[in-house]
Formats: structure tokens, sequence, C-alpha cells
């Protein structure tokens, strides 16, 4: 039963290990907590004995408290890492890159959590309602408003070039 | 997907390191290797109990059986060790029970219920023959 489990999230991390770390780091704003706290989502799913009947959202639910007990736990404010990959900062697309980090800065948590789901894990509003527990009109009107606030790198961008 | 999703999916992510990979593999290891060692030790309780439950089983059916056979009677440790010997059958004055007529050597110890040896003496004459 166990071995079963354990081979259902391997399978699950590897096709979902990016957008796992994305979700957590977009919380944690650390990239150690933020594998902290995907290590945490699987051990707690682990402990749990059964595959739960809809482990998506189930894990991305467990990913949200590991990442909520590792900010109180680190203090978040003392680093907030971007999502997006340092290491490309440099080259070509650095500028439109810093813009979209400085205003993912400025989103609500709620509303860069509604982004972050909806664009890079592939999530419905209304799963995204579900792993937040609130209503879908709820999430949806969040990714509106952050995606309304992101608009603004790109239109800048238009206008440079 | 709308051109706004487009454009922030084009950014590269920062990607997790492989340290992570290595942790939940660690992880997921050890679950399945405790997961198959718990059903391990789930089936030796299995087989222990099943064990335990034959030889239990057993040693209720020797019981029952050894219950079952009726046990020799053994007069001999009623007064044996105490028994002078006696030669008179007829004599209850040195019987330790009123009821019963004990004689014999202490090696053969012959009890009997006194009616039943007054029968015997009405039936036939008593010498050290019969006895």
């Amino acid at each position: 039963m166990q071995t079963d489990l354990a081979e259902t999230l391997r399978m699950f991390y590897v096709s979902h290990r990016q957008e796992l770390f994305t979700y957590a780091l977009s919380l944690t704003g650390c990239p150690m907590g933020a594998e902290d706290a995907v290590q945490t989502a699987f051990s707690r799913v682990l402990q749990r004995g059964r595959a739960p009947s809809e482990l998506r959202p189930y894990l991305f639910r467990c990913v949200r408290n590991a990442a909520m007990d590792e900010g109180r736990a680190r203090q978040r404010a003392s680093r907030n890492d971007s999502i997006f990959n340092g290491v490309h900062a440099a080259q070509g697309d650095s500028r439109l890159r810093l813009e979209v980090e400085e205003l993912f800065a400025t989103l609500t948590a709620d509303e860069r959590e509604a982004v972050v789901l909806k664009v890079y894990s592939g999530m419905t509003f209304e799963e995204i309602g579900g792993v937040r527990g609130v209503p879908l009109q709820t999430a949806a009107s969040w990714y509106r408003r952050g995606m309304s606030k992101l608009r603004i790198a790109w239109t800048r961008e238009e206008n440079a070039t | 997907m709308n051109d706004d999703e487009e454009k922030l999916r084009a950014l590269p992510l920062a990607k997790p390191r492989a340290e992570l990979d290595a942790r939940i593999d660690r992880l997921l290891a050890t679950a399945a290797v405790g997961g198959a060692k718990r059903q391990k030790v789930g089936l030796g309780y299995v087989f222990a109990a099943s064990a335990f439950s034959a030889a239990a089983g057993a040693a209720v059916a020797v019981v029952a059986m050894r219950d079952s056979v009726p046990k020799p009677i053994r007069y001999d440790y009623i007064e044996r060790p105490t028994l002078p010997a006696r030669t008179d059958p007829f004599d209850f004055s040195r019987s330790s029970s009123p009821n019963l007529a004990v004689w014999g050597s202490p090696e053969e110890v012959v009890v009997t219920y006194p009616n039943r040896l007054q029968e015997l003496v009405s039936e036939q004459t008593l010498d050290d023959s019969n006895i």
C-alpha cells in the first residue's frame, strides 16, 4: 500500500516538480524554504498513508500550508527571492524580467498566488478556489486584478520598442 | 491561454536544485522500504497469529481428548502411607474411615465398601484364599 503511494507520489513529483517549486517559492520568497515546503508536503501525504482522491489540489494545499509554516519560521520579510531565474537576468530579456519581477512584488499575496497557480500550474479558477478554500469567483477576481497590474509591464515594453 | 499568460510563461523560472530531487527521492524510497517492511511485519503477525491459533487449538484438542479418557482410579493413595498390615477383613475398628474396610499388606491395599463385603460373606464361605 505504502509502496504504491510512494510510486504515485514519485510520478507526480517528476511531472509537477517545477510547478510545485514555483508555487512554493512564490509563497516563501526563499528557494531553500520552497524546497523544504515541497518536501514537507510530500512527507505529509506519506504520513496520511493513502493517496487522496484528488492528489493535485491536495498536494498544492499541502505545499501552501508547509510554505506558510516555513514563511513564519524563517521570517519571510528577511528575504524575497523572485520566482524567475536570476541566471537570465544579464541576458536579452532581463529588462522585461526585472520589470515583471518588480510588478510581481507589488501584487497582493492572493493576486500573486492566483497568477502563479493559473499561469505556471495551469489550474482552473475552480481548482485555485479549491486550493485556497475560496469561491471560484474570488479566485478569478484575484487573477484578473493581478494580471491587469502585470499588463503595465508589457505596455511599457511595447512603448519602449 | 491569453497573450499575457504567454508572455509570463516565456520568462524563465527559477529551477529547483538537484538536491530537492535527491531529498524527495530519499523520502519516497524510505517510505516504500518502510511500507514493504511493515507489510512483511504484518504478514509475520498473520503467520504468527495463525500458528498461535493452530497451537492453541491443538492444545485445547489434546486437553479435551485427555479429559475424555477416564482417569484410572487409584485407591492406594487414600490411606496407604499409614496403614498397618492387617489380615482381618471384618475388623473395622482400626479403619480410619467407618465406611471402608481396608486390609492387605501396604503393597497391596484393598479397599471396598462394608456392605459389599457383607454380601460377599453371605454368598460364600470366606477364608484366607478369598481375600
